[in-house]
């Protein structure tokens, strides 16, 4: 029994040696969508990172005051200790791997920031964030999703918008069906001893089997599609280059395939790919410690992706964000409560990157949001208004965050 | 062990009950679109499958069960609706000791003391009670107390991979989630908040005096009992984490410790009532009698078990005739359950509810009457993995989403068409399916006879006509569908057949 390959598969159903059926794909994408507008990905910190402990406020008095057991000291060379930004804000030392980036002025982070709800709930914080109308659930759709439909870009790959994982994100929700891709590899029909020219005829009966356009058949056809596709493109084992190395962790690996979509030029605009754990009650830990090997994490595999697609960042703009911050006070359990504010991060080669946009709102009692939080001076969705207006290129603001109008944007990045 | 056959149970006799075809009032589906209650995670379609309706018993089994599995519908015909559900809704009265017996063999760490399991290296413990999960929900005869026992599981989520948790979600699950499944929701409660796992998954067994954490306190409300959407206050999240300071765990025994001296004695407001200083552990248990009586309580798990058992978009009638239910008989979940399943709106509900991952490998295994051996789990594991719903594996504490948006995507049309490819044929280690006796001892099959032969058998209902002409083509491979099957191809055609099937629209729904 020959093992199906996907090499297999191209063999028989690619290319002209069996007649097409009609569903076979439409590899009509855009000449190359990227030539106009970034590939945007964007980054869920799942469970409500404690932003004040990422994007450290050094020179805040109360930041110390308030952390005694999960402060992170002053910058000082020494290890453990803070890396300095400006003078006021400084990085996590997890975050070291950000410090060149942020040299290169391809980093940047906002802070005090987030949605303006004040729910400490993450499920009600991350639905909101993610519909993008904070305090509202009465829209359906995500703010991606909105962005997707309201920008006709001529794209039909199946590709142009992919959820990494098995759920699709929120807020890719919306008239463009998304992808939901665990992995690149395995993405291919066909079980055990299968011959590749059983599994095409296989393929077939269910794609007609799918065929009648309910509800479900939306996302049999673009499971088809994506088959199609991704046989057609035939990515093959990918080796990231300029010496990457991605974690090797479930984010590490979405991250990589995200990169390795790009590369293979398969109509890619956005990709959302999560990161959970932040949620960190208890035994959070300071300098070192369960946040901070989630940091270590997050700056491995952005500063992997930023290395792997060096050639390509100019097109290409990451988001990060989480539901909430978290309490300024720690708690008697090493770990910090459900907060408000919090910081965001940006890269890309169309970042004003190396500052931190903040209207900094201070961490005295008074000028806490209750019952204790990092008070909230810039809104999420006005840094990703700056995003998709200046960088995905769609003025469609009042489509992708309906009911609210952005303030001037911070600057963030240059207009494509 | 590895190996050995864990036999599937002696069928039911029929038992003389009457099989009574119950009339289902109210077979309309109109309320989909009118009516419906709020506050979904992901958005609802207005329409969902569009197949032939299944006959009533079908929708039942389909719904209450982990599928199809022929001596369950034979059972169900034999009873008739209710009687069924009767039946099913008395699980102590239903002799389920093979399926137990073979659990107790295969996974031995079930039924040990806490302390026992916490002397153990690490192991097959989270395995064996993932292992467990699957293989009951395939072969147990107590079909809608696993389903209760999955619906508890995802309530009263637990991530089961850190720590001390590997060892005592075990505990969790079998003498809180297993034990009242179909008890008094005050009960489940109370066992829940004093869990070993739970106390340390939600970070209430650090909760103390100097600096209380709020992480339990705040979703006990949220997710175990009023919803996110009652009207407490930060406030009361706060007075409820004080509640519970001192509600912690003895780390040698693993078991429940109330630790007075991490405990604020005070007096107490929730949701706007008092409670007196001074009652030691008695705070948490009032705070959690507060909770279990609240009618925002009631009316959130009547919306969840409807959403689970009915729709995604349940109607307002019957999440509040549970809800009233639940309220009357003192949050009794059995009789709850028995008004959603006797109603109108379940038995108009057919196919209204997309497959989890679970539920449509357990649904093939059963369709297909597997036998599953414990060298089955692995791979079992492999494929919910892929498909992204292995049991205890939900991070955070809200569940596996129950929502059809959510599981209906290309990673999980993929890897269930997948899965049906190698259960189709028989191609699954640990898992073994008589193909053959599928068909009936069909005899001499041409293509149009085994697609009706494993169409009535695999699906119990009909194919459109022209679903059934698109199988008919697939399991004809260019031969005239009347064309006898060249003897050497049956079994090829037979595996071919059942794995369109399985990957069909039809099977995706319950």
């Amino acid at each position: 029994m020959t093992p199906f390959t996907r090499r297999n598969f191209l063999r028989s159903v690619g290319l002209g040696s069996l007649t097409l059926p009609a569903w076979f794909p439409r590899l009509a994408f855009a000449a190359s969508p990227s030539a106009q507008r970034d590939v945007l990905v964007c980054i869920f910190m799942r469970g409500g990172a404690d932003g004040l402990n990422v994007v450290v406020p050094v020179g805040d008095d109360d930041y110390y005051k308030n952390r005694p057991t999960l402060k992170i000291p002053q910058p000082s060379g020494a290890a453990g200790s803070a890396i300095d930004l400006d003078g006021f804000f400084a990085l996590h030392p997890a975050l070291a791997p950000f410090k060149e980036l942020w040299d290169d002025h391809v980093l940047a982070a906002v802070h005090a920031t987030g949605s303006p709800d004040g729910t400490h709930s993450h499920f009600d914080a991350m639905d909101f964030m993610e519909r993008g109308t904070p305090g509202s659930k009465s829209i359906p759709t995500g703010w991606i999703g909105r962005h997707l439909g309201s920008v006709d870009t001529g794209n039909k790959s199946p590709f142009r918008a992919v959820g990494m994982g098995t759920l699709v994100q929120a807020s890719l929700r919306g008239p463009v069906t998304a992808t939901a891709l665990k992995s690149i590899a395995d993405f291919h029909l066909g079980g055990k001893g299968s011959q590749p020219a059983e599994i095409a005829r296989f393929q077939a009966s269910l794609s007609s089997l799918y065929a009648d356009n309910a509800w479900l058949d939306l996302q049999a056809q673009q499971t088809v599609e994506a088959i199609n596709t991704l046989a057609a493109a035939n990515p093959g084992a990918y080796q990231p280059q300029n010496g990457a190395k991605y974690p090797d962790t479930d984010f590490g690996s979405a991250l990589t395939q995200v990169a390795q979509l790009v590369r293979a030029d398969l109509g890619l605009e956005v990709a959302c790919v999560d990161l959970g754990g932040w949620d960190t009650h208890a035994s959070q830990g300071g300098a070192s410690g369960k946040q901070a090997s989630l940091l270590a994490e997050l700056a491995a595999g952005l500063a992997a992706f930023h290395a792997d697609l060096a050639d390509r960042m100019n097109r290409i703009i990451v988001v990060t964000m989480s539901e909430f911050g978290r309490r300024l006070l720690e708690n008697a359990s090493g770990g910090t409560d459900h907060g408000h504010g919090n910081c965001m991060f940006v890269l890309g080669g169309g970042v004003n990157g190396g500052k931190v946009y903040a209207d900094w709102p201070g961490l005295a009692p008074d000028q806490l949001a209750s019952p204790g939080d990092l008070a909230i001076t810039t809104d999420y969705r006005t840094v990703l208004a700056e995003i998709v207006d200046r960088r995905l290129g769609n003025p469609k603001l009042a489509d992708v965050f309906p009911g609210f109008t952005p303030p001037a944007y911070l600057g963030l990045v240059r207009a494509a | 062990m590895p190996g050995e056959t864990l036999t599937r149970r002696t069928l039911f006799r029929s038992a003389g009950v009457g099989a009574v075809a119950a009339a289902l009032p109210g077979a309309a589906r109109g309320y989909l679109n009118s009516d419906v209650w709020p506050r979904l995670q992901w958005p609802a379609p207005t329409s969902v499958a569009d197949l032939p309706a299944p006959d009533p018993i079908v929708h039942l089994v389909n719904r209450i069960t982990f599928g199809l599995l022929p001596s369950d519908l034979e059972r169900a015909r034999a009873l008739g609706f209710d009687g069924f559900i009767a039946e099913q809704l008395q699980p102590e009265a239903i002799d389920d000791s093979e399926t137990e017996a073979a659990v107790a063999k295969a996974f031995p760490t079930l039924a040990m003391s806490p302390d026992a399991l916490l002397k153990l290296d690490k192991g097959n413990v989270a395995r064996e009670l993932k292992g467990a999960a699957i293989f009951r929900a395939v072969t147990s005869l107590r079909q809608l107390f696993e389903m209760m026992v999955d619906f508890w599981t995802n309530h009263f989520n637990i991530y089961q991979t850190e720590g001390l948790i590997y060892f005592l979600k075990t505990v969790d699950d079998r003498d809180v989630v297993r034990r009242y499944a179909f008890g008094r929701f005050r009960d489940i409660l109370g066992a829940s908040a004093k869990s070993p796992a739970m106390l340390l998954y939600l970070n209430n067994a650090e909760n103390k005096k100097s600096g209380p954490n709020e992480n339990y306190g705040r979703e006990v409300m949220e997710l175990h009992t009023i919803g996110v959407d009652a009207g407490y206050t930060q406030q009361d999240v706060q007075e409820v984490a004080k509640a519970f300071t001192g509600w912690t765990i003895n780390k040698a025994t693993g078991t429940f410790f109330f630790s007075a001296v991490n405990h604020d004695n005070g007096a107490r407001t929730v949701l706007g009532q008092s409670i007196p200083a001074g009652l030691g552990q008695g705070h948490g248990e009032r705070v959690l009698d507060i909770l279990a009586g609240h009618p925002a309580t009631a009316k959130h798990i009547a919306t969840k078990l409807c959403v689970r058992f009915v729709s995604d978009t349940p109607p307002a009638s019957v999440v509040n005739a549970a809800a009233a239910t639940f309220t009357s008989s003192g949050g009794d979940i059995r009789e709850t359950m028995r008004t959603i399943l006797l109603s109108s709106e379940f038995g108009a509900a057919a196919d209204q509810k997309f497959r989890r991952p679970l539920e449509h490998v357990a649904a093939a295994l059963r369709t297909l009457d597997a036998v599953v051996t414990p060298d089955g789990v692995k791979p079992l594991l492999g494929a919910l993995k892929l498909l992204g719903q292995v049991p205890f594996d939900w991070h955070p504490p809200n569940g596996y989403p129950d929502a059809n948006g959510a599981w209906a995507n290309t990673n999980g049309m993929l890897n269930g068409w997948n899965f049906g490819l190698t259960v189709g044929g028989n191609h699954l280690t640990g898992v073994q399916a008589d193909l053959n006796a599928l068909t009936g001892g069909l005899k001499n099959p041409t293509a149009n006879s085994l697609t009706d032969a494993l169409s009535k058998r695999l699906l119990a209902r009909d194919l459109t006509s022209a679903d059934r002409d698109r199988v008919v083509q697939y399991v004809a491979a260019g031969r005239p569908p009347t064309a006898l099957i060249p003897a050497a191809k049956v079994k090829g055609s037979i595996a071919g057949a059942i794995s369109v099937l399985l990957d069909s629209p039809y099977f995706q729904w319950r």
